[in-house]
């Protein structure tokens, strides 16, 4: 059987039935986008690489209960792969100790985070979107919204971290994530 | 519904950068307010895409093997024969 017909949930029921050509064919379209993640948030090739192995060992483990009305794949993955990360990086304490994080430059690259013949081309429009919209805001937006996302700091962390006032990290994440949802969810409901 | 909305911080919930008392306020609140629930979801979907901008990094084609080995070790054995 070709799975690499098939759309993401599809594969995730056969995946429930233990169908591993299932699970190697979700592996190529969003091993980028998982370990991208991943290593942007912990920034070393070895322990990103067990957070993608884990990643997709959940997805093995608990794909019957996905649920496709509640999310797409691929936020379920990067779902995942995010709070495995984060959960990593409380472990060793040591969230804080870099306090700069990056984001991707623009243009995206030719190989999209997200493979897979029928949704390259949406997964390349959105992943432009993302991306330029992230590259929009202030540098002094980016990096707090960086130290959330991808350290999971919290306001009082990431003010700590930068020696900035709490209440200037509150407003920077707020404006950040206002031009966000303004430019990526209320202009572009559909994607 | 309690108290007044918390528009402030809801994109700090979606983020999970909260601290303690602001989370648990807003969690009480959003459990009574459909409106700040549905501006919740509107930031939700902002998290969601983040991970899209990435810098991208390419991971080692072995891990695939080694995934299938760890979820499959019968289908890979066959494979490797």
């Amino acid at each position: 059987m070709d799975y690499s017909t098939f759309d993401d949930a599809i594969l995730l029921q056969y995946i429930a039935r233990a169908q591993s050509d299932a699970l190697s064919v979700l592996y190529d379209r969003y091993r980028h986008l998982v370990f991208s993640l991943a290593y942007n948030a912990v920034g070393d090739i070895a322990t990103a690489e067990d957070i993608t192995l884990d990643v997709f060992a959940q997805v093995w483990q608990k794909s019957a209960t996905y649920r496709a009305d509640r999310a797409k794949v691929s936020t379920w993955l990067t779902s995942i792969t995010r709070n495995r990360a984060i959960d990593e990086l409380r472990w060793r304490g040591s969230r804080a100790e870099q306090s700069s994080v990056a984001w991707a430059d623009l243009p995206p690259s030719a190989e999209p985070t997200v493979s897979g013949a029928e949704i390259v081309a949406e997964s390349l429009m959105q992943q432009q979107q993302v991306r330029e919209a992230v590259a929009q805001l202030p540098d002094e937006q980016r990096e707090v919204l960086g130290l959330a996302y991808f350290r999971g700091l919290s306001h009082r962390e990431i003010a700590e971290a930068l020696d900035q006032p709490l209440g200037t990290v509150k407003t920077r994440i707020r404006l950040a994530m206002e031009k966000l949802r303004q430019r990526l969810v209320d202009e572009n409901p559909a994607t | 519904m309690t108290d007044q909305h918390i528009s402030d911080l809801i994109p700090g919930y979606a983020l999970d950068c909260l601290d303690e008392t602001e989370f648990d306020q807003a969690k009480a609140h959003l459990a009574l307010c459909p409106l700040c629930r549905a501006e919740l979801a509107s930031y939700q979907a902002v998290v969601d895409r983040l991970g899209m901008a990435a810098p991208d990094v390419t991971c080692s084609d072995d891990l695939k093997h080694q995934l299938i080995v760890r979820v499959h070790p019968a289908v890979s054995a066959v494979s490797d024969e």
